[in-house]
């Protein structure tokens, strides 16, 4: 685990650089957690390069880090109040946190972008899904997609 | 979950994902969540029921095959589109035919609900033992069933929960359960018999055992049920008045219990082999519902408080109470030595029933109550003492 006050320097996809608190980080992200523990982090030098995340997904897996470390004592509905808030964004937004969260494995940001995600298209007809998800080409053939959607009509 | 590492994330942003060949723009109105690796959308699929995971493939040609390799299989009979069980098991065949068999299956929820045929639990048994299965949950809700013996070899599992049809025919466990890497194991309607052995002693073998739950569960001749375990932390039993008609022991050997949480009625005897030094925290909670049954003895429960002493946390229900009330002398029987007691905690069942009778009862009840915790922690020093409601 990292020491409270030492700051490591993030690097995003604009090439800003965030400094963040160690233990921030080290905590919820596995990633950072091995550099930081194998000594591949250099604090005088090093900077994180982060480049397929831009700045603003960036500041927001850092306040969401952050959030959580120093709130981890919240009660339950406090907190997935706040985690509600916190992924109120579009699709976009969405899918740029998780791109986020999976690289820099945040379980527990994963999981709430899966849950999240899971209650979009839980229970909906694959049509909705399509929509929901953007998914305009599908790919199939249109026999292939004729073929499905006489076979399994309830489900479209 | 395989987690990418740093340069694996590059490419599939990339990727062009539009069919004429140009790479889509970032902002644009683009599907983004089937850009991501399959590792993730493999993932996000865990979070569906099987049901819902197989119908993603459906949904384009880059879904199509990715159901068929999430590591979780939930397939439950209770979802509404079941509504013939003959559309389940059809279902469950399916899934277990075309499923990618090379893929590994971490867990399996099974949740049969009507008459199993036996094929179809061997199948789905073996398939998870073939997966080296880790945790499993069976859930039967009826029919004279016999649970495939070589459910209990799966040396792999470290999370069990079983389930067996309710009725007379309960659930019979092997007399020795030899499954070395389990760590959580939950019996429901079991039945535990020895044969022709002196008494029944299950889980020893268990060598990473820490929680264990036993619900509605009999203790066929000879009467004595050992729960033997060095490593077991957490203990909970619930029984029930109609499967504890005949009486029978519990005696145990855990010497590393930290909790234990008993529900139903007090009428075993439970004596302990092992000092029960690291046992802090204990709930006997007498449901509202079984306060009348006849079986419950008060001088059994005492006994039982008699095996505490080390205990830091105690919660009880307010009818475990009025048992209690029911010694005749209670202001002169010996308390239990409760010495490390710092917390009681009496949850009062909330009444179901019209306000006057309400009011009634709790004016009737109170006096016997407040006898009832003077004597709970004579002999311990300012516990703290907290009533809720539950």
């Amino acid at each position: 685990m990292g020491s409270p006050l030492k700051k490591i320097m993030l690097c995003s996809s604009e090439k800003e650089i965030f400094s963040v608190e160690e233990q921030v980080m080290v905590q919820h992200s596995v990633i950072i957690n091995n550099m930081i523990e194998d000594g591949s982090y250099n604090y005088e030098e090093s900077k994180i390069p982060l480049d397929c995340v831009d700045s603003k997904t960036l500041k927001k897996v850092i306040d969401y880090c952050t959030y959580h470390t120093h709130h981890h004592n919240d009660n339950q509905e406090d907190l997935e109040a706040w985690d509600a808030q916190f992924l109120n964004v579009d699709s976009n937004g969405l899918y740029d946190l998780l791109m986020a969260a999976n690289y820099l494995e945040i379980r527990n940001l994963l999981d709430l972008i899966y849950r999240t995600i899971k209650n979009m298209i839980k229970g909906k007809k694959i049509d909705e899904i399509r929509r929901i998800l953007n998914i305009k080409d599908h790919g199939f053939t249109p026999e292939e997609e004729e073929q499905n959607r006489k076979e399994y009509p309830h489900f479209y | 979950m395989p987690a990418m590492k740093f340069d694996a994330i590059e490419p599939n942003l990339k990727r062009a994902r539009n069919t004429n060949g140009s790479v889509s723009e970032r902002e644009g109105n683009e599907d983004r969540l089937s850009d991501l690796p399959d590792c993730v959308l493999i993932h996000l699929l865990e979070f569906l029921t099987t049901k819902d995971a197989v119908r993603t493939t459906l949904l384009s040609k880059r879904w199509k095959d990715l159901w068929k390799r999430v590591p979780s299989l939930r397939l439950r009979s209770t979802d509404p589109e079941f509504r013939h069980m003959t559309l389940f098991k059809k279902f469950v065949n399916k899934v277990l035919s075309f499923r990618d068999g090379s893929a590994p299956l971490h867990s399996l929820d099974f949740c049969y609900n009507g008459l199993i045929p036996p094929t179809l639990l061997i199948r789905v048994v073996k398939y998870a033992k073939s997966h080296r299965i880790e945790q499993l949950r069976l859930n039967i809700d009826s029919g004279g069933i016999e649970l495939p013996p070589c459910l209990f070899s799966i040396q792999t599992i470290t999370w069990l929960d079983l389930s067996v049809p309710s009725g007379e025919a309960l659930g019979l466990l092997p007399k020795f359960l030899n499954m070395t890497a389990l760590m959580s194991l939950r019996l429901r309607r079991f039945a535990f018999s020895a044969g022709d052995g002196e008494l029944v002693d299950p889980f020893s073998g268990c060598i990473k055992l820490k929680t264990l739950v036993i619900e509605h569960y009999v203790v066929k001749v000879p009467h004595i049920l050992c729960i033997s375990n060095v490593t077991l932390t957490n203990l909970t039993i619930h029984s029930s008045p109609f499967h504890s008609k005949e009486a029978y022991e519990i005696v145990l050997s855990t010497p590393s219990l930290r909790s234990f949480a008993y529900r139903g009625v007090i009428s075993q005897k439970i004596s302990s082999k092992s000092n029960l030094s690291f046992l802090e925290e204990v709930n006997i909670d007498v449901p509202k519902s079984l306060l009348s049954s006849r079986l419950h003895s008060p001088f059994i429960l005492i006994s039982w408080l008699q095996l505490l002493a080390n205990v830091r946390s105690l919660t009880v229900s307010s009818c475990t109470l009025e048992i209690l009330s029911k010694i005749p002398d209670l202001v002169n029987t010996e308390s239990p030595c409760l010495d490390n007691l710092k917390s009681l905690i009496v949850k009062v069942q909330k009444f179901r029933r019209p306000v006057k009778l309400h009011k009634a009862e709790l004016q009737l009840s109170s006096p016997r109550i407040d006898g009832a915790v003077d004597f709970l922690i004579r002999n311990s020093l300012f516990p703290e003492v907290t009533i809720v409601d539950y």
